[in-house]
């Protein structure tokens, strides 16, 4: 069974299987040189792709590159330095510090760029316009600067070139440095190019190279990669495989593979043999059927390798121009968020800082890569840390957290800030939840603003200073709740409408404009501003408006402070009139007054017109106001004054100098006599009688008038001279007007000259006192003389008592004359009655003035005890108008003067009132009848009567009687005649100085009557001069009679 | 209530000058003091005016640093007072004072004394000297001639002399404007600016140091005296904008100023400077707030060797 088998089996393996076989190893033969030739191709398509990512990376590292001498072309340092430079200024002044600034940023880009461990870069250099070196960074000593590329053709590219040196390939990139499109130089940077070949190029393990890198332009390759010989030229050459490095000058080449599956190929030849050996064959049929299905899987494999290489090639490509654009993105926002003020920080779920920019980084003063990787925790203590491990959960629940502010203190300079933080969770692309982002603005500025804003706003508001905001065009934008007392406006009447609101219309126009000039140029304003409150009243405000700039230094407001000064100017303006106007009659003072006429005088010197001067004094308006008294007197001035104001023209001034003298000012004049007219109509203007009360009081005034220029130039002169005319008016009868005159002038002049050398006559010893004999009518005997004052003036000469008596009592200088006088009388009498034995008594005048004196008869008591004098000795002679006075001190010195004993006499008797109640009332020794009644003795029959009438009254009074001014025998008889007991005159004796007097016509006891006395005595005055000088042989000169004699016999 | 903030805001500068008017009490016066009383008192008072990085006025700079730490050294607390050029020294000796147009001291009110320290890049001037005490150098200056860029006056080349180079920048000012401020480094007395025919101009208000770049880019002056640092800082905040023309002055140094009654602080104040220069505080001091003066000074600001 075996045996049959077999030949079967064989025949089957001869006839059958063996073709089949054959065939078989035919058909796998031709299956296996074409599955043959495929994996050549997939091999060469997987060797590109290997070539194609390494020439990406070195794509990429060259593009960094760029990117790095971009930067640094930009950096403000070249900028500051080229632009400086450009302006001419030395290195010496200023450009070093920016040359110096720039060498610090070449030194980081050099110091911060490594590769491999190694510099990446190898030299920098810094070109002007004219490519001078201007820095050279990171060159062997001595090296020369390189050839550089000429300007890119594209403003702002980087340039790259191969440099072909011996030692090997240099790569230069060349960027210029640009400011606002102005070229200012570049900057040239030596790549280490060896070593980023040996990096990105070689494959991995340092194997010897299967790649080649080589120039596009044909030059050589890099040395540096060693085995390969020069190749170069377009196109890859059989069994090469080129690919350009993008931006770049260079190719990578690599061989393609296919020697290394070429081994395998079954050729024509082999064919034969493999049929032959189809025993063999046979013997590994079931191995041939598995190659079979290798060969199967290698299709399929190689089916599966083009299409992951299709999809890589894919990939790759997106990948590229992903990475590229992330650069893009990166770059863009890494320099965003480090440039940014704020502080950004991202955190994982776990609280580890991710990301930080410097600013945050500078919170803790550290960098930002000591930041990353830790924690909260790490870096803050823990209650704050707490705080915010707190705080991010809930900004991941809330989707935002914040904002929220924050009191931090930076550790690298101390300083405190106020940051405001917002926290929001952060998501990857696909919405996972990846950490938590936090972003914190330094507001310590703001909230110091806020702080003081809120501050200053409400010091604004609560401020008592009316306070008010305008905009530029005067728009009330603010006012404060001092500014709504003030004016009582509400805030919201006033918001939006125009200052004009306030406007009163009582200030003057130029005061806005002056306001406005000075606000709108920029400066502040202070001035008063009459405005108008809500109720309508006037305001009157002190105001100080400043103009407030905007950033821009544009006046954006004008704030205005305000005080109310309404009653201060109020009492501003009362005190003014007060001060300018009279309270009485409300006529201008004389202060105002004169003012005026200051004006009035200034017009009419321009004008060449005149101004009268009217000095109007009311006459005897004492004695209204001392007998009815000053209510009364009052009254009459107010209607004095009405009256005046109503006499002149509206443009005519009516002063109130003080007391009853008033003034009228004239201007515009061009006529003296025009004066006239107004003094007669102010005159008329008194004929009506003054009606007060129940009272009609008639009442007339004197005026005086000066005229401007001819009287005088100034208010003062003016004044004087109408004053000296209306005292002239006086004189002439009062109720009448008088122009001033030369005359008045002179009068003035020597009234004024006998008033300067007044003062001092006495100590000069110019007066001198002089005495007058009294003879006793009876006897015929000498029994006194009254005593006489005179002044012999070097200067003006023998000056009348008329004339400087008044003055000398006006001046109150009769004070210590009349002591003067006293004195030397009380002595005189002292001295006769010792020589003489005689009981001689000197009569003295005394004046008002001294009676009003209360230490008047203290100082008389002290003088008689001083001189030995006693009382009985003196007799002082008083007039009548003393007593008219009737005052209590003058009453009580003649009292005091009658208990020392002197005698008084009444002087003057006859002239004035001649009251005999004051006789009665005083203790009154003698009476001195007035010479005017003795010179009419013998001559008129009726004053014989009165004269008899007198001396027996007198006598009827206990009194003794004087007959004063006896000059002739006919009136000493009259007076003897009629029982008079004393007679004085030139009859009897001159006035003569005490030595001069005779001792022996003063000792001589006479029992004659008076007619036998009188030839002796008439012979007695030829013996002695004026001044008294005995033995002159000139006649004396009668002294002059005075109308004031009775004030001027001192 | 926004709207009204927006409004008050421009008025913040102004309504305190006006109600200060009405308001403000004076404040009071203080005894001078040496180190002793210092220590006793437990504080040291600081004047400075806002000036360039010196004093900022934000609670930093380089001068408070330094005068913080010298606090610290002595264990006393640090208080900053406030102060203007005009009144710097009258509040540290107790009495105003300026220079005469002699270059020498005119001497003027006493007014309280209100600080220990007057340390605010101070320029050491013989006048000045005749005032107070200066402490060692603290910092290198010198007053320059700036311009603004378009200026038709060009910098000078050195010639390698500094007096030769001030002559020649002199000799270009005649008919020129330029800006300098009574009472500082820059007082046109100091150098005798007027004898070289410029117009001076000094500021209207009481502007600070640092305004003077301002005011030259404003067009307030064709040009302006401006200390060193300053300048350097002004170079690279607007470059291209401001050039320096030449020098003014010789080479300067600012210093800390001591009453004359204080040598005991002055001395310790001393001590504390050449501690810091050795162990580097002095150095990062300088780099932290003058990068830009560092490396131009750079001689001066290295340690002393030991």
């Amino acid at each position: 069974m075996q045996r049959s088998r077999a030949p079967l089996l064989s025949r089957f393996l001869a006839y059958v299987a063996a073709p089949l076989l054959v065939a078989y190893l035919g058909l796998l033969l031709v299956t296996t040189y074409l599955a043959q030739q495929d994996l050549q191709v997939a091999t060469a398509n997987e060797r590109r792709l290997e070539l194609e990512k390494r020439a990406a990376a070195l794509s990429y590292f060259y593009s960094e590159r760029r990117s790095d001498i971009a930067r640094l072309a930009s950096d403000r340092a070249l900028t500051v330095f080229f632009s400086n430079r450009a302006l001419g200024m030395s290195m010496q002044y200023g450009l070093r510090a920016s040359l110096l600034s720039m060498q610090g940023a070449v030194e980081q880009l050099l110091r911060s760029e490594t590769i491999a461990g190694r510099p990446l870069y190898l030299r920098i250099l810094i070109l002007d316009t004219q490519d001078e070196v201007v820095l050279d960074v990171g060159a062997p000593a001595g090296a020369p600067p390189p050839a550089v590329d000429p300007v890119p053709a594209m403003p702002g590219q980087v340039s790259l070139r191969v440099v072909q040196e011996l030692e090997g390939d240099r790569v230069l990139l060349t960027q210029p440095v640009e400011d606002r499109g102005q070229r200012l130089g570049a900057v040239v940077a030596e790549v280490s190019h060896a070593e980023a070949l040996r990096s990105l190029v070689q494959t991995p393990g340092g194997r010897p190279c299967m790649v080649l890198l080589a120039r596009a332009d044909g030059a050589a390759p890099s040395p540096e990669l060693g085995a390969a010989d020069p190749k170069g030229g377009q196109g890859a050459r059989a069994g090469e495989i080129q690919v350009p490095v993008a931006d770049t000058p260079f190719v990578l080449i690599a061989p393609n593979g296919s020697s290394e599956s070429a081994g395998l190929l079954v050729s024509g030849r082999y064919l034969g043999l493999l049929a032959g050996l189809a025993v063999v064959v046979l013997l590994v049929l079931v191995i041939g059927i598995r190659d079979g299905s290798r060969n199967l899987a290698l299709s399929i494999r190689y089916e599966e390798q083009q299409r992951q290489s299709d999809l890589l090639n894919r990939q790759n490509e997106r990948l590229e121009a992903e990475v590229a654009q992330r650069k893009k993105s990166e770059a863009f926002i890494r320099t965003l968020v480090e440039t940014l003020p704020d502080l950004v920080w991202l955190k994982d779920l776990s609280g580890v800082f991710l990301f930080c920019n410097p600013q945050f980084a500078r919170l803790y003063g550290l960098d930002t890569t000591d930041i990353i990787g830790k924690t909260d925790l790490d870096l803050r203590g823990a209650h704050q840390a707490a705080a915010f491990l707190r705080d991010d959960p809930g900004a991941i629940a809330a989707g935002q957290a914040g904002p929220d502010e924050e009191q931090v203190t930076f550790a690298g300079d101390g300083h405190q800030a106020v940051l405001e933080t917002i926290r929001s969770p952060m998501y990857d692309a696909d919405g996972h939840l990846i950490g938590i982002l936090g972003i914190a603005r330094d507001i310590t500025d703001r909230k110091r603003a806020e702080e003081r804003l809120r501050t200053l706003s409400q010091a604004v508001e609560q401020s008592p200073v009316p306070v008010m905001i305008t905009d530029p065009r005067a728009t009330i934008e603010y006012v404060n709740a001092a500014f709504e007392r003030m004016t009582g406006y509400r805030r919201d009447e006033v918001l939006g409408r125009n200052a004009r609101l306030l406007k009163s219309g009582s200030t003057q126009e130029a005061v806005y404009q002056d306001l406005w000039g000075t606000i709108l140029s920029g400066q502040g304003w202070h001035g008063e501003l009459e405005d108008r409150r809500k109720d309508g009243s006037v305001l009157c405000i002190r105001s100080h408006i400043s103009p407030v700039r905007d950033d821009k230094g544009q006046i954006s407001h004008f704030v205005g402070l305000k005080e109310d000064i309404t009653v201060q100017k109020q009492q501003e303006r009362k005190v003014l009139h007060q001060a300018h106007f009279d309270a009485l009659t409300d006529l201008p003072n004389r202060f105002l007054a004169l003012d005026r006429l200051a004006q009035l005088i200034r017009e009419a010197r321009r004008q060449a017109a005149l101004v009268a001067v009217l000095f109007l004094d009311l006459d005897d308006f004492k004695t209204i106001n001392d007998t009815l008294g000053h209510e009364i007197g009052d009254q009459v001035l107010v209607q004095a004054a009405q009256r005046l104001r109503s006499g002149v023209r509206e443009v005519d001034t009516v002063g109130r100098l003080g007391g009853d003298e008033f003034i009228v000012l004239v201007g515009d004049l061009r006529d003296p006599a025009n004066a006239r007219g107004v003094a007669e109509k102010l005159l008329r203007g008194f004929r009506e009688s003054f009606r007060v009360g129940q009272r009609d009081l008639k009442l007339t005034a004197s005026i005086g008038i000066a005229l401007y220029p001819a009287d005088g130039e100034t208010p003062a002169e003016l004044l004087r001279r109408a004053d000296m005319a209306m005292y002239r008016a006086k004189e002439q009868g009062r109720n009448t007007y008088q122009y001033f005159t030369e005359a008045l002038n002179r009068r003035l002049a020597r009234r004024l000259a006998v008033e300067e050398q007044l003062h001092g006559a006495l100590e000069r010893r110019e007066l001198s006192v002089v005495y007058q004999p009294l003879m006793e009518l009876g006897s015929g005997r000498i029994v006194g003389a009254e005593a006489l004052l005179r002044w012999q003036s070097p200067v003006l000469g023998t000056v009348e008592p008329g004339e400087f008596i008044p003055m000398a009592e006006s001046s109150g200088l009769i004070v210590p004359i009349g002591q003067h006088v006293l004195r030397e009388a009380a002595e005189t009498v002292v001295a006769w009655r010792r020589t003489t034995g005689a009981d001689l008594v000197i009569s003295v005048n005394v004046s008002p003035r001294q009676l009003s004196d209360r230490g008047f008869a203290p100082d008389v008591a002290r003088l008689l005890e001083h001189a030995r004098c006693r009382g009985q000795w003196l007799r002082m002679e008083i007039t009548e108008g003393v007593l008219l006075a009737a005052r209590g001190e003058i009453d009580d010195a003649l009292q005091g003067i009658s208990a020392l004993g002197v005698h008084l006499a009444m002087d003057d008797f006859g002239t004035g009132y001649s009251s005999l109640s004051y006789l009665r009332r005083h203790a009154f020794d003698w009476l001195k009848i007035d010479r005017d009644f003795i010179a009419d003795l013998g001559v008129d029959a009726a004053t014989g009567e009165l004269v008899s009438a007198a001396i027996a009254m007198a006598h009827g009074l206990g009194l003794h009687v004087v007959g004063e001014g006896v000059e002739n025998e006919l009136q000493l008889r009259g007076l003897a005649e009629r029982g008079c007991d004393l007679a004085q005159g030139h009859l009897i004796g001159l006035p003569v100085l005490a030595q001069a007097l005779p001792t022996e016509l003063l000792a001589r006891p006479s029992t004659d009557s008076a007619a036998q006395a009188t030839p002796t005595l008439a012979k007695q005055p030829m013996d002695i001069d004026a001044v008294g000088r005995p033995g002159s042989k000139t006649p004396p000169t009668p002294p002059a009679l005075d109308h004031s004699r009775h004030t001027a016999d001192l | 209530m926004p709207r009204r903030s927006a409004l008050l805001r421009p008025i913040l500068q102004l309504v305190p000058a006006l109600l200060a008017a009405w308001l403000t009490p004076l404040s009071a016066a203080g005894p001078a003091r040496d180190l002793d009383q210092i220590q006793a008192s437990g504080v040291l008072r600081h004047l400075g005016i806002p000036y360039a990085n010196f004093v900022t006025g934000m609670g930093s700079g380089f001068d408070v640093e330094l005068v913080k730490g010298f606090a610290d050294s002595l264990g006393v607390r640090y208080e900053f007072v406030d102060s203007t050029w005009s009144s710097a020294f009258g509040d540290l000796t107790g009495r105003n004072a300026q220079m005469d147009n002699t270059g020498g001291v005119q001497w003027r009110d006493e007014v309280p004394i209100r600080g220990d320290i007057l340390a605010s890049g101070v320029t050491i001037l013989p006048w000045r000297q005749e005032i107070a005490d200066f402490s060692a150098p603290t910092f290198p200056t010198g007053v320059w001639l700036v311009a603004r860029a378009e200026t038709d006056l060009n910098p000078i080349q050195p010639s390698g002399s500094t007096q030769r180079d001030i002559e020649e920048v002199r000799s270009a000012l005649h008919g020129r404007t330029v800006l300098a401020m009574e009472d500082t480094c820059l007082d046109p007395d100091l150098y005798r600016l007027r004898d070289t025919g410029a117009t001076v101009i000094l500021p209207k208000q009481d502007i600070k140091l640092n305004e003077i770049a301002p005011a030259i880019l404003n067009a307030e002056a064709d040009m302006a005296l401006l200390d060193v640092p300053d300048i350097l800082i002004a170079l690279e905040k607007w470059p291209g904008q401001l050039k320096v023309i030449g020098p003014i002055s010789e080479h300067q140094f600012m210093g800390a100023a001591f009453r004359k009654d204080s040598p005991r602080l002055r001395q310790a104040f001393n001590d504390y400077l050449e501690r810091i220069r050795h162990d580097g505080t002095y150095h990062n001091l300088v780099k932290k707030y003058f990068a830009t003066v560092f490396p131009y000074y750079s001689e001066f600001f290295q340690p002393p060797p030991d």
